[in-house]
């Protein structure tokens, strides 16, 4: 059976089907980004409340501004393939399509490569608000474990994923057994104490029955604790840990571990500054990680913003004046020792139980590539003067958060709409030899909702990008 | 619609001039954000307007003449009208939370 108007236009109202589903979609597009949008004003207008400075121009322009090209061309060559299919010239047809989905890839290509720079750049925020741009050497917390306190209830063992690499969880259990940690050993062990234990019961209610007495309740599973045969050495990623103190790591799967904790500090390759939320700028936390050279570039690029704007008669631009990029110069000597006996006092305290972070840090994730030198300060920041450490992915802060989320789902449309596209043109030969008037009706919908794409991005890019 | 032949072919050169202002109209957006500083250093309400501005005039090019909306079917209007309503409801909803009078009452909000 033929549906009817799939290809000729309803008298009524000139349209055939296809186009006006296609508006109808378009329609409940607008609302969605619509909506997005408007949630983009209200966080930016209510700034002060929740993320305060709000990052204003701190995205490369160059990615934006090659991709909006590269939509635009894809606009006009997706209308050139309808024209095409229009004018019956199948050739051409296929040129501008195959530009097209090119053009797809190349968008989605720069996309890619600038999330991943987003999510290899790292910020931490000191107790006083400095914040350190750069990239994460060392993240974790180390510790040296002589006991394991098995939680029976548990079966899995995500605490071993913490083991550093060639030590083998050789333990030796309460009755001087020695075992081989794994999952297995510890599903095996869990049968057995839970049969030993329902034995137990069903001896205690045989014998509450023998005696008259009501038979006392069941007993749980007990913790068991494992000693290590030779201390091990755990480097467990902070955000999988619940809770740690000097002695003792309760990981997420509530295993622990007991004996000492080496070091739970993060080395971090400083290459940007930012006091823009710093009070004291002069007596900043920073100045205590970075050494006095690096102080006197800051105030400098101050000195000179302000002299410059003083000239020319304009406010200076706070983000600007108030962060020094690509510093360069070295961590002051001895590191955190030094930085510990000056004030910041958290950092004297021995470390308390602390709440894992919950902002997104992740293990040492220092991207490869040309990022690192010997020019950009590499400190070690004690983890107690952290307030917060993430990559600059939705986590890092609110204009992230909406960032990601309406770049991301923009890119999902393009590659949805490119998917589409690709289909026409891979897939729809035979449809075009029967009926070309119908490939050219699903190539013109097509091509409308790549239009809308491409109208999206005209307002992202100048919204993400430029204010 | 451009449906006819010699009428797609008469479009062609259209849709490369419109190709072109939309080129032209991106380096403004960026050339703008160089050169031109409405309202003192760095990004201000003045920038926005400015940014917008150009944005808008872009995507009704690209409205106009990509999606053919300069002569379209009056049933597809109906459907944009409808739909540019409730997208200024959805703008507003910020500026209606910013006048909330129950906060204003209390002395609390933004």
């Amino acid at each position: 059976m033929e549906i009817p108007y799939a290809i000729t236009a309803r008298s009524d109202t000139g349209l055939w089907n296809a186009k006006i589903g296609i508006w109808l979609f378009l329609a409940s597009e607008v609302m969605l980004f619509g909506g997005l949008f408007s949630g983009y004003v209200f966080l930016r207008m209510g700034v002060g409340d929740i993320d305060n400075p709000w990052p204003e121009r701190q995205l490369p322009i160059l990615p934006g501004f090659i991709n909006t090209l590269v939509l635009i061309v894809s606009s006009v060559l997706v209308v050139f393939a309808w024209a095409s299919l229009k004018l019956r010239e199948y050739k051409k047809y296929q040129l501008y399509m195959a530009g097209v989905i090119l053009c797809a890839l190349a968008f989605l290509g720069i996309k890619s490569v600038e999330y991943w720079g987003k999510f290899t750049h790292y910020g931490v925020k000191l107790s006083d608000q400095t914040i350190f741009e750069g990239y994460v050497h060392k993240n974790t917390i180390d510790f040296e474990a002589t006991d394991l306190l098995l939680d029976p209830r548990q079966t899995r063992l995500n605490i071993l994923e913490g083991l550093e690499e060639g030590q083998e969880p050789l333990f030796k259990t309460p009755d001087g057994e020695e075992v081989l940690l794994n999952t297995a050993w510890l599903r095996s062990y869990r049968v057995q104490a839970r049969n030993a234990l329902v034995e137990a019961q069903r001896a205690e209610i045989e014998a509450a029955e023998a005696e008259g007495r009501p038979a006392s309740p069941p007993t749980q599973l007990e913790r068991l604790t494992l000693t290590a045969v030779k201390p091990l050495k755990f480097a467990f990623n902070p955000k999988r840990v619940r809770s740690y103190s000097a002695d003792q790591v309760i990981y997420q799967d509530l295993h622990s571990v007991q004996g000492k904790l080496v070091d739970d500090s993060i080395v971090f390759e400083v290459h940007d500054i930012n006091l823009q939320s710093v009070k004291d700028q002069e007596n900043a936390l920073a100045w205590q990680f970075v050494d006095d050279g690096i102080k006197k570039q800051f105030f400098d690029h101050q000195a000179k913003i302000l002299k410059d704007t003083e000239e020319r008669g304009v406010k200076p631009d706070e983000y600007e004046l108030n962060v020094l990029k690509h510093v360069h110069g070295h961590a002051r000597e001895p590191g955190p020792a030094g930085a510990e006996k000056q004030k910041g006092g958290a950092a004297e305290e021995e470390p308390k139980e602390v709440k894992p972070d919950t902002g997104g840090a992740t293990d040492a994730a220092s991207p490869d590539g040309d990022h690192h030198g010997d020019e950009y300060p590499v400190v070690t920041i004690p983890r107690a003067m952290k307030l917060f450490m993430s990559n600059h992915g939705p986590a890092y802060n609110t204009y992230y958060s909406i960032y990601f989320t309406l770049t991301g789902l923009h890119g999902l449309h393009v590659l949805g709409g490119a998917l589409v596209l690709a289909y026409f043109l891979f897939f729809n030969k035979k449809l075009y030899l029967q009926n070309p008037e119908h490939l050219a009706n699903r190539v013109e919908v097509g091509g409308l909702f790549w239009h809308f794409v491409d109208l999206v991005w005209i307002f992202l890019f100048p919204i993400m990008y430029l204010m | 619609m451009a449906d006819s032949a010699e009428d797609i072919r008469k479009h062609t050169k259209l849709y490369l001039n419109v190709l072109y202002a939309l080129i032209v109209g991106t380096f403004i957006t960026v050339g703008a954000y160089w050169f031109i500083d409405v309202g003192g250093e760095g990004f201000s309400v003045g920038d926005a307007v400015l940014g917008l501005l150009i944005a808008t005039t872009k995507a009704t090019l690209v409205a106009l003449f990509f999606m053919h909306l300069n002569h379209e079917k009056s049933l597809i209007y109906k459907v944009l009208l409808f739909t540019f309503f409730f997208f200024l409801g959805l703008m507003f909803l910020t500026l209606f939370a910013l006048w909330d009078p129950i906060q204003e009452i209390l002395g609390v909000g933004y």
